[in-house]
């Protein structure tokens, strides 16, 4: 072998005060020191050729730096580590796990560090993301403790497919397929929470998020609307044992309630008597409350006669928060990690224990982790880790419209019915509650304590991967990956639900299972002032899928939930599914003097999904970055310590779900004892063709100050043509839809990410703020021939998100308000009344959008010696939310806002058509109520749709690291202390809803609409952390 | 023979079945949907149900889209089907039924919108994605002929039917029904001057008619209730009557119409009580009384009229809500049969008596829902035959027709359209100019999916309007 090298230097902070116990390690392999008391370290035996040594502290930022190393160098280099986010060289994770030097890179990655998003965790550690990264767009869902965000990179590029990012963790990627159960507007669902949350924020290193095609094209079709990778933590950065400790204790509350209205009673017309509930009006539109108004009420005293005595009506204003609970959660982490001259490893058990703000849900996580490093030989390094995660809950809450949702029973219910009358449930145990309303709701504590929606989830991923080096030049790198899990669910609904009067229980059983497995040959190869670095790889993906669900519609004996109690026919639906993808590449890379970088890529793809002869696709790639502040002198009067431009090309194919070629009947429910078929609706097509996004990516990093300030600008461009989508067809052909290559999808954007350090250190002090900016527009250019819009999700009350050539992607249609349309008329533009009310067109309408114009974020760290406080502030600029909950709820007279004069008229603001056509101010009265009703209707998008900006307080954290002496010996190294609170604060026009929410619908979720969505919460939490 | 092909190959469902299999299906998707229709529109606008409480807009002609197109369009995909397996397997026993069925189903398409597709439609295999829309005399035709096509096919000897849920394979009930409808559909040409095809020659409606009527052999009608074709729905689901798994809030806003309860009051009608419930108030106290509820009030109005819910009668809550298997599909039933014979002879179509014919009818009625004709039934002013004055007696046959018709899937409304029998006000607060409607829009996806052939039948048949008047109307 030949004679090694040797890297020695000091690691200081900002101050310039050393850093004793530093880690500094060789990139890729299990070399590396702990600096010194003094903050110096040594690397002997560091072997020559292109080494990336990694320098990194506890509470500190990661830096890396590449250097060229010959046989028997000595090098010096010293380095400094800052706090704030503002790193210099940074190494950055691509495509299969390969490490790049981010100033090579002709594409955007971003980078989040693990601690950024283990603060403060939300189940789902997207959420943790949410206005952290330019370009990413997070949107919280609507169903409670295992709501699952929608996540999008970059716009929405694709018409019928998911536009979700690929996700993959440690080089396996994982499936992130939303799970909800019910998937229309006008029904309630269950969210039982996607792959992501069962990832343990604690065990994450790093995420970056991958934007373009380009830094994705070597993974594949998956990854054409982006990548998000997550690294999880190793022993490598380990010298000897360590282990860390921590443990959290987090409360919530609802962040936002719909504002109710306390005047009013239960009832209608001014009226309400209670007599049975079996004309239970399902309205607030009653009597007055606490002014001495005597009705009889349910529940109220008898006489001897046995008849119900009127009692007053009086107002119950905190029923809806005081239904709610303080939500809870009891995290521990325990990590165990080592490592010695040839292997290293991580070992990591948590348990996290979450109750929901809805009364009786819960969410209860147990994961273990192992990963281990081994160098076999010199040449030869064995990497292996394994995850497991175990996720149960007893009840997760309904939400959206119907008697299962909370919210529903909250605009519907009586205002002036107590909870405390409820809570007693039963009329009969087991087979009849008790309830004031026996027409549209359950009573909320039998909803939440009979009705439940239990899961039981077991995921095992990971993988096993092999590194051998040939030569110094020259390696091979294999790895194979599983990611595996179960999931049982089991609804019930008791005797005496509105919407199942003899109970109904459903059971389903999804598992899913993929392998991925690659090959990757890395050769280096230095000519003078050029660097070239081929590879070529191979990857082949199976993927299954099996689902098996069995429902009884109706139980036999009440309060037993098993399929076996079932009425009469259990209806069973049992889906199989495989799909393979084989993929060989081939990529390169030249640079020149460090400063300049070319990448080439090209991948062909075979998909089991396609038609034989459509099923190879081809796509390749080029990207380039250019150093220029290395390659032409900075003018010294010029503050710029770093230039960078870059700019990328790039093209993705993708393929579509299995059997989708041809069409087949479908098992229907038997009738009786008699089977049935159905013949399919959606006409298959046997010709696909995969299709196709192509995009470009113009970028720039500049630094000035020394780095103190920080600026990424990228503009993109990205087209998705040949989609592969199902178009309706006109009914009266039989036929739903038929399954065509068409249309093409373009997004537009540009992100930005300012970084600055205002203060380094100013006695102790110090200053930094990071801020991002996105703009995207996803432009609808073509839509399939002869079809002019395409829907890609369903709202309420005929709402909905289309796609319509020469609009935008997810453009909201409805009804709205039928207004003056001739523009020489001096009313052009009022609305049209009859007999005293707004009228509502016929035909939809655009009414908006639900893309918002642009968003950003705002993150500063404050610090003062081993205190750190960080905020964050997201910002949502535009958009359009259709509120369910507003429709409703003043349909219903249960919110502020529809007590005005109740009894009294009104004249609204608009004018009514003459006999000649034209047109005069309206002078009609209509009862105040009625007129409310009708401007409020809920077909009506117009009204009830509002402005969708906000701001959010996303975080907050206050950090204290310490060490006494005391622990020191006891072997603890650090000490973190934290409080951090999430989600504090929202400043927004939308009345009564968090605007932040999204509903079932299309693959996946839409935005733009709000429907009865389980509040979103407001955290606090405390956080011990401790090193040893 | 690939790798990839088998991993693609759909394990789950198969490519190719029997017709047996296709059969229940087409018959609970195409009556349930006549049913729900009835429910939510066809009882509403002949007004034995009124809507209550919000969403009166139906009641009130505010008629935006009717889930009515698309299930019976998506239920012929499956008809054609089994036909074409029936015919490749040389089944002509499921291709009698299939007829029957297309033509049941195309027989509510265009008495409810006029001309529709029916050459062209569900013809996207043989390249057909915009089919044109047919003349509804063309379509009478077609229905016409497929139907004396199936009473050739199902003769005795042509093979058994299993996946039958609606006769259990009695062949010869079905062929009953195919006759049956021959009369309905060709009693709906009465005031249409067309001749017809059969195979002496062309003939006049009244000729086919009692070409029918005078070979009880040949071309077997309804002979009693047992011949109704009625699904009678089971206790289990997906396989209740459909509005038992209705929201019971939404159907409690459906009450009885005060036009069908001071007529049944009026007649001391037992029927009454089979159609609707007493109000609970009255219940309370002890002497139960129906009140019905006018047509067409706003949300408001209609919550509060009488006083409120409690004051005002349900359908009958047990019968067509609380029990899953209690009310029937009801596609066309032996009374009906017999009211278009009492017409067709006051008409003089046929020899037969017209008074005979109009009592057997109401007391199939009566009998089809388990009731004796109360004595003295026939002896009231309204319901006596008067067999001097022919108008007056099709003025007795549709009233009583009407009743008969209840929750008869949208034929009530089609017999009135013809008729005018019986003579109902527009609803209260309506929206249409004191128009009842006389047919359903086309739904909105024709106009954009198949632009140019809806354009042609609007050109045909006037602007796509629920006051249009079609061919049948003209």
């Amino acid at each position: 072998a030949q004679d090694p090298a040797t890297v020695r230097g000091v690691v200081t902070d900002s101050t310039g005060a050393p850093l004793p116990g530093a880690n500094v390690r060789v990139q890729g392999t299990q070399t590396g020191v702990s600096a010194d008391a003094d903050g110096a370290y040594e690397l002997a035996a560091v072997r020559p050729g292109r080494r990336t040594i990694v320098f990194s502290f506890v509470g500190f930022e990661k830096v890396s730096r590449t250097l060229e190393l010959s046989a028997g160098d000595t090098r010096t280099l010293d380095i400094t580590l800052g706090t704030g986010t503002v790193g210099l060289e940074n190494v950055v994770v691509t495509a299969l796990g390969v490490d790049r030097e981010e100033r090579s890179l002709g594409y955007s990655v971003e980078r989040v560090s693990g601690s950024d998003v283990a603060e403060a965790p939300e189940p789902n550690v997207m959420n943790n993301l949410s206005g952290k990264v330019a370009g990413l767009n997070v949107t919280g869902g609507s169903g409670g403790l295992a709501s699952t965000p929608r996540v999008t990179i970059r716009g929405e590029s694709s018409l019928a497919g998911s536009n979700r990012p690929l996700i993959v963790v440690d080089g396996i990627p994982i499936d992130n397929t939303p799970n909800t159960q019910g998937s229309d507007a006008q029904t309630t669902q269950v969210d039982f929470g996607n792959g992501l949350s069962q990832i343990n924020a604690q065990n994450i290193s790093e995420m970056s998020v991958l934007k373009g095609p380009s830094a994705a094209a070597l993974y594949g079709s998956r990854a054409a609307d982006g990548v998000i990778l997550i690294e999880t933590k190793d022993g490598s950065e380990t010298d000897g044992i360590g282990a860390t400790v921590r443990t959290s204790v987090t409360a919530s509350r609802p962040l936002r309630l719909p504002d109710y209205q306390n005047e009013y009673s239960y009832g209608n017309g001014g009226e309400f008597a209670y007599v049975d509930g079996t004309n239970a009006p399902g309205w607030n539109w009653g009597v007055r409350m606490d002014e001495g108004v005597e009705r009889p009420q349910w529940q109220g005293p008898r006489n001897e006669a046995g008849n119900l005595v009127p009692t007053e009506v009086t107002s119950a204003p905190n029923k809806v928060r005081n239904f709610f609970n303080t939500g809870t959660n009891v995290s521990t982490d325990v990590a165990v990690r080592g490592g010695g001259e040839n292997s290293s490893f991580r070992a990591s058990l948590s348990r996290s224990d979450r109750t929901g703000i809805v009364p009786n849900t819960n969410l209860d996580r147990t994961s273990t982790s192992l990963s281990a490093s081994y160098d076999v030989t010199d040449a030869l390094t064995v990497d292996a880790n394994a995850n497991y995660a175990n996720t149960t809950s007893d009840n997760l809450p309904s939400s959206g419209y119907g008697s299962e949702s909370i919210m529903y029973y909250f605009t519907w219910g009586a205002r002036h019915v107590e909870n405390d009358l409820l809570k007693d449930y039963w009329q009969e145990e087991g087979t009849q509650q008790a309830h004031y309303d026996r027409n549209w709701t359950n009573n909320p504590y039998f909803q939440v304590n009979e009705n439940t929606n239990g899961l039981e989830r077991d995921r095992l991923y990971g993988g096993v991967s092999a590194r051998y080096e040939f030569t110094d030049n020259l390696n091979l790198r294999a790895r194979t990956g599983l990611d595996y899990s179960n999931q049982g669910t089991k609804q019930r609904k008791a005797f005496s639900s509105i919407t199942a009067p003899n109970g109904w229980l459903q059971e389903a059983d999804r598992t899913f299972t993929e392998w991925n497995s690659n090959l990757l040959l890395n050769y280096t190869r230095e000519v003078g002032d050029f660097t070239f670095e081929p590879s070529v790889g191979a990857n082949f993906m199976r993927q299954t899928r099996r689902n098996v669900q069995l429902t009884a519609q109706a139980l036999s004996v009440p309060d037993v939930y098993n399929i076996g109690n079932a009425r009469s026919n259990v209806q069973a639906d049992e889906r199989d599914e495989a799909q393979e993808i084989l993929g060989v590449f081939a990529s390169g890379t030249v640079s020149y003097q460090d400063m300049l970088f070319l990448d080439l890529t090209g991948r062909n793809d075979w998909s089991s999904t396609l038609p034989l002869d459509n099923n190879s696709y081809f796509y390749p790639s080029a990207s380039l970055s250019v150093i220029v502040s290395d390659l032409v002198e900075v003018p010294e009067f010029l503050p710029l310590s770093f230039a960078k431009v870059r700019a990328s090309w790039a093209q993705v194919g993708n393929d579509t779900d299995p059997f989708r070629l041809t069409n087949t009947y479908t098992f229907g429910d038997a009738w009786g004892s008699t089977q049935t078929v159905v013949s399919e609706a959606d006409l298959a097509n046997a010709n696909l063709q995969p299709e196709i996004t192509s995009s470009y990516e113009v970028g720039t990093n500049l630094r000035f100050y020394d780095g103190r300030a920080q600026l990424d600008v990228t503009y993109y461009r990205s087209t998705t043509r040949d989609q592969i989508l199902s178009v309706p067809l006109a009914q009266s052909t039989g036929y739903n839809s038929r399954l065509v290559n068409a249309g093409e999808i373009r997004n537009t954007g540009v992100e930005t990410r300012l970084q600055l350090s205002p203060i380094q250190d100013w006695s102790g002090f110090g200053w930094d703020v990071s801020l991002n900016w996105t703009r995207n527009r996803s432009t609808v250019v073509e839509l399939a021939d002869g079809i002019d819009t395409f829907v890609l999700g369903e709202g309420p009350f005929g709402g909905s998100a289309q796609a319509r050539e020469g609009g935008r992607m997810g453009d909201i249609y409805g009804r709205v308000f039928d207004r003056v349309e001739d523009p020489s008329s001096p009313h052009t533009g009022e609305i049209i009344y009859e007999d005293g009310l707004p009228q509502l067109t016929d035909d939809v309408e655009k009414v908006g959008n639900y893309n918002h114009d642009w968003r950003g974020g705002i993150g500063s760290t404050f610090s003062y010696e081993n205190l750190q406080l960080n905020v964050l502030f997201d910002v949502r600029k535009g958009g359009l939310l259709y509120s369910n909950t507003h429709a409703t709820g003043i349909e219903g007279g249960s919110l502020e806002g529809t007590t005005r004069a109740r009894n009294e008229t009104v004249v609204g603001d608009g004018v009514v058509q003459n006999d000649d056509g034209t047109y005069s101010e309206n002078t009609e009265e209509a009862a105040y109520v009625t007129w409310l009703r009708t401007y409020y209707d809920r077909p009506n998008v117009e009204s009830n749709s509002f402005d969708a900006t906000y701001v959010k307080l996303r975080e907050l954290s206050l950090r204290y690291n310490f060490t006494p002496d005391w622990l020191t010996r006891a072997g603890v190294q650090n000490v973190g202390v934290s409080v951090t609170g999430r989600n504090l604060f929202l400043w927004t026009d939308v009345p009564h809803v968090d605007p932040e929410t999204t509903i079932s619908g299309g693959d996946g979720q839409i935005p733009g609409f709000e429907v009865q969505q389980i509040p979103s919460t407001r955290s606090f939490g405390m956080n011990v952390q401790l090193d040893f | 023979d690939s790798r990839f092909e088998d991993v693609n190959d759909n394990p789950n469902e198969p490519k190719e079945v029997t017709p047996n299999l296709l059969l229940p299906d087409i018959i609970r998707g195409s009556v349930n949907t006549s049913v729900n229709t009835a429910h939510t529109t066809g009882n509403l606008v002949l007004q034995y149900t009124a809507k209550v409480s919000f969403a009166t807009e139906i009641d009130r002609y505010n008629w935006a889209g009717v889930g009515y197109w698309q299930p019976l369009y998506g239920d012929l995909r499956n008809v054609e089907d089994m036909i074409q397996i029936a015919q490749e397997r040389d089944q002509p026993q499921y291709e009698g039924v299939g007829l029957v069925l297309k033509s049941w189903i195309f027989s509510m398409l265009t008495n409810a919108y006029g001309d529709v597709p029916y050459s062209e439609s569900v013809a996207v295999q043989e390249g057909i994605e915009t089919p044109k829309y047919d003349r509804q005399e063309a379509i009478y035709r077609g229905m016409l002929a497929d139907l004396r096509r199936a009473n050739e096919l199902l003769t005795p000897g042509s093979g058994s039917i299993q996946g039958d849920i609606l006769y259990d394979g009695d062949l010869m009930k079905w062929k009953k029904l195919a006759n049956s409808l021959r009369l309905r559909l060709l009693m709906r040409l009465s005031e249409k001057d067309i001749s017809l095809n059969l195979d002496g020659g062309d003939v006049p409606v009244s000729q086919a008619f009692q070409s029918i009527t005078s070979a009880p052999d040949a071309a077997p009608v309804f002979t009693s209730n047992d011949d109704n074709a009625a699904l009678e729905y089971l206790d289990s689901r997906p396989n209740e009557w459909p509005r038992h798994t209705s929201r019971i809030g939404t159907f409690r806003t459906f009450r009885l119409s005060e036009t069908l309860t001071d007529t049944l009051k009026h007649f001391d009608d037992p029927r009454l009580s089979v159609f609707g419930d007493p109000t609970a108030a009255s219940v309370e106290d002890g002497s139960p009384k129906f009140v019905g509820v006018p047509n067409g009030l706003t949300n408001d109005a209609s919550d509060g009229f009488n006083g409120g819910r409690d004051f005002q009668s349900g359908l009958n809550f047990t019968r067509y809500y609380d029990e899953p298997d209690a009310a029937k599909g009801l596609i066309m039933t032996y009374a009906e049969v017999l009211f278009l014979k009492a017409e067709a002879a006051e008409r003089g179509w046929i020899s037969s008596d017209a008074q005979t014919h109009y009592r057997e009818a109401v007391k199939a009625s009566f009998e089809q829902y388990g009731q004796s004709t109360p004595p003295g039934y026939f002896g009231q002013a309204g319901v006596s035959y008067p067999t001097n004055n022919s108008a007056q007696a099709r003025e007795r046959i549709g009233t009583q027709k009407w009743i008969a018709l209840f929750y008869t899937g949208l034929e009530g409304w089609f017999n009135w359209r013809r008729t005018g029998i019986p003579d109902i006000d527009p609803s209260v607060d309506n929206v249409n100019g004191d128009e009842i409607p006389v047919r359903f829009r086309y739904p909105e996806s024709e106009q954009s999916l198949n632009a140019d052939n809806y354009q042609a039948a609007l050109d045909r048949q006037g602007p796509n309007s629920i006051n249009t008047e079609m061919w049948l109307l003209e």
